[in-house]
């Protein structure tokens, strides 16, 4: 009897010291992921702003991160004009994720621009989201009610997906549109957060 | 086990055409991961929706138990059996791999006890990370959290079977010990975890990720059976005659790559 | 007395060559296979694999004489899940794009069974500071398999060593071994040199 209540005692003192130490690893990564500097540059060349001396103190200058608890990530609302949202939004590609960073305006109800952050699209096709050309169609374009990939362009918010990868491109433009429909909602009925 | 599979069938079945037949009949396929030869179908199809932009409309997002494209699972489960075999591309429960496959009833009861207890470990953990974890923000306990799953599902499984079923404890109760230190059973829960599927696929793919294993050890152990009959270089020694058929055969599934696209 | 008769040095180099994981024991071939594209992926394992095995090692013979007998698996898996936790996390913090590349092995050293193997077998029975040696020298022999193989498979396989191109230009890559069977044929090859290199020094199979 004693032998199973010492035994009993061992497991919870192992336990209690293990969940005692993830629990403190789990806050050191998270407060350490939270600032990635290198999402920071992205996120500041994005929206087109100077990165000045050091890339943290200016985007938290620039920009404040707010959570949203029914969506994971984070949303980074522009300090000088509240309108300006950037989301990390990421989505199902052909291949495996696709991870975009979507600018939006709500004022305009335009895309300020985009950035891949991660795809394992195929190599001469899909993969060509990253490239500039690409990408810089996004510049500007008003979105008010999402975007769609699109051979001929002639509705608003449509755009040339790219040729020979059409999955991608739908996948591109899920991302984009379920980025714009968080940011409608963080910020509110009034069009302001 | 049989049972089980055809349950599991129909139950997804029955759940999918619930929540899932929004998705269906909104004609966007929201995951676009198809077969090569669909593509096509989906690429006509897609731009004749009249609506300019979709984004707020028709955004159904599928529930966890919902299967709104029925021809993933199929594509899930040939995927895992054959280009994708969890032992022969991804390298996972070699140890018993090796080990147990000199005979066939051997590796026939090691493959068998290894599908179910996938199967069964996957579904559960899955439930776990998706109701439990997920809500709690608690991800970083997920190995650990798995693997004590693992360890209870196992144990407690061979007591249950060793009570109610005799002769099935008899024929593969003997390696339900071993799996909990094998990794296929932590690499598949891991691998659906790291793919985000849904609860359905996620068993679809546990299922079939035991049974492409299964499958590659009785191949091994087929072909190890007739090594009496040849003479493999001395240095090569047991295991190494193994592990060079191993590749022999890995290079065979090899030839499914392309047929279909996990 | 030097460095190579102590007690320590004996127990540290059994794991190296007498009692390589791989070669002699076959354990922890999973992931010696599958990390072994590129050097840097296998080195990066090598030390996960080194960190769960020495501090398992250390804890559990620490503890050695408190763990009750019938749990005694359980207790390991817990010990060495939650050092995998932090090794895991560590290496997203540090190099988020390798721990990306290593996908879920990271999580699989768990039922590594070199660690398990290890503390049933060493630590159980020895003090924390000989466990710890021993962890080390088993690891250090399967790390050098690795990056055995890992060597092999990049310089052949893609024409590089660590991200930089070793071979001269207008090298034909070989796609074999970079795909899963070339995995296998290497470690075939390895294992068949290091059993004639046995023999021919007169140890004998095991």
């Amino acid at each position: 009897m004693t032998q199973t209540w010492r035994d009993l005692w061992f497991m919870l003192v192992l336990t209690t010291i293990c969940t005692i130490l993830l629990v403190v690893v789990e806050g050191i990564y998270q407060t350490r992921m939270a600032t990635d500097p290198s999402l920071m540059r992205r996120a500041l060349q994005l929206v087109g702003l100077p990165l000045g001396e050091d890339v943290r103190s200016t985007f938290e200058q620039t920009f404040t991160t707010v959570a949203r608890k029914e969506y994971p990530g984070s949303f980074f609302i522009g300090k000088q004009n509240p309108a300006m949202i950037i989301r990390q939004e990421e989505g199902a590609g052909l291949w495996g994720k696709i991870i975009l960073l979507v600018a939006y305006d709500l004022r305009r109800g335009a895309i300020l621009g985009i950035d891949v952050l991660e795809h394992s699209e195929t190599p001469g096709l899909g993969a060509r989201i990253e490239e500039e050309k690409f990408r810089a169609q996004f510049r500007g374009l008003i979105a008010r009610h999402g975007v769609r990939a699109a051979k001929i362009k002639f509705k608003e918010g449509e755009f040339d997906g790219v040729t020979g990868a059409t999955l991608t491109s739908k996948a591109v433009e899920e991302i984009i549109n379920a980025a714009i429909r968080k940011i409608k909602t963080v910020a509110g009925p009034g069009g302001t957060p | 086990m049989k049972n089980s599979f055809l349950l599991t069938l129909l139950a997804g079945l029955i759940c999918g055409l619930g929540p899932g037949a929004p998705c269906l009949l909104a004609n966007t396929p929201t995951m676009p991961i198809t077969p090569p030869i669909t593509a096509p179908a989906s690429v006509i199809s897609t731009p004749t929706s009249a609506t300019p932009a979709p984004a707020t409309s028709s955004h159904v997002t599928p529930g966890p138990f919902a299967i709104d494209d029925p021809m993933r699972l199929l594509v899930i489960f040939f995927a895992s059996v054959l280009t994708n075999n969890i032992a022969l591309a991804y390298f996972i429960g070699m140890c018993a791999f090796l080990a147990l496959s000199k005979n066939t009833k051997v590796a026939f009861g090691m493959g068998a006890a290894v599908t179910f207890v996938t199967g069964l470990t996957a579904m559960a953990n899955w439930l776990l990370n998706h109701f439990v974890l997920v809500p709690l923000g608690l991800e970083s306990f997920q190995f650990l959290v798995f693997i004590l799953t693992i360890a209870t599902i196992v144990q407690f499984l061979e007591l249950f079977i060793d009570r109610y079923f005799p002769p099935l404890y008899e024929a593969f109760g003997i390696f339900l010990p071993l799996i909990t230190v094998n990794c296929t059973v932590l690499g598949t829960s891991l691998f659906m975890v790291l793919r985000q599927y849904r609860f359905w696929e996620a068993t679809v793919f546990s299922f079939a990720t035991g049974l492409g294993w299964m499958l590659a050890i009785l191949l091994l152990a087929g072909l190890r059976h007739h090594l009496p009959f040849c003479r493999p270089p001395r240095y090569l020694g047991e295991i190494g005659t193994a592990l060079l058929l191993a590749g022999l055969m890995a290079m065979a599934f090899n030839g499914f790559s392309g047929m279909v696209k996990l | 007395m030097s460095l190579t008769n102590t007690q320590a040095w004996k127990v540290f180099a059994e794991g190296l060559w007498k009692n390589n994981p791989i070669f002699i024991m076959v354990l922890g071939i999973c992931s010696s296979l599958a990390v072994t594209t590129f050097v840097k992926n296998a080195f990066v394992m090598y030390l996960g694999v080194a960190f769960a095995t020495v501090f398992t090692s250390a804890i559990v013979a620490a503890i050695r004489k408190r763990i009750p007998a019938t749990y005694r698996m359980l207790v390991f898996m817990m010990i060495t899940s939650t050092l995998v936790i932090v090794f895991d996390r560590l290496l997203k913090l540090t190099l988020p794009a390798v721990s990306k590349e290593m996908g879920p092995y990271v999580g699989l050293i768990i039922t590594n069974c070199i660690v398990m193997g290890r503390s049933e077998a060493f630590a159980m029975s020895n003090t924390p500071w000989l466990s710890a040696l021993d962890g080390l020298g088993v690891s250090t022999g399967y790390g050098l398999v690795l990056l055995a193989i890992a060597v092999l498979r990049e310089v052949f396989g893609m024409g590089t060593l660590l991200g930089t191109p070793v071979m001269p230009g207008g090298y034909q890559r070989c796609g074999l071994l970079i795909s899963a069977p070339g995995a296998f044929l290497c470690l075939t090859v390895l294992l068949f040199l290091a059993n004639f290199i046995r023999e021919a020094r007169g140890e004998g199979k095991k």
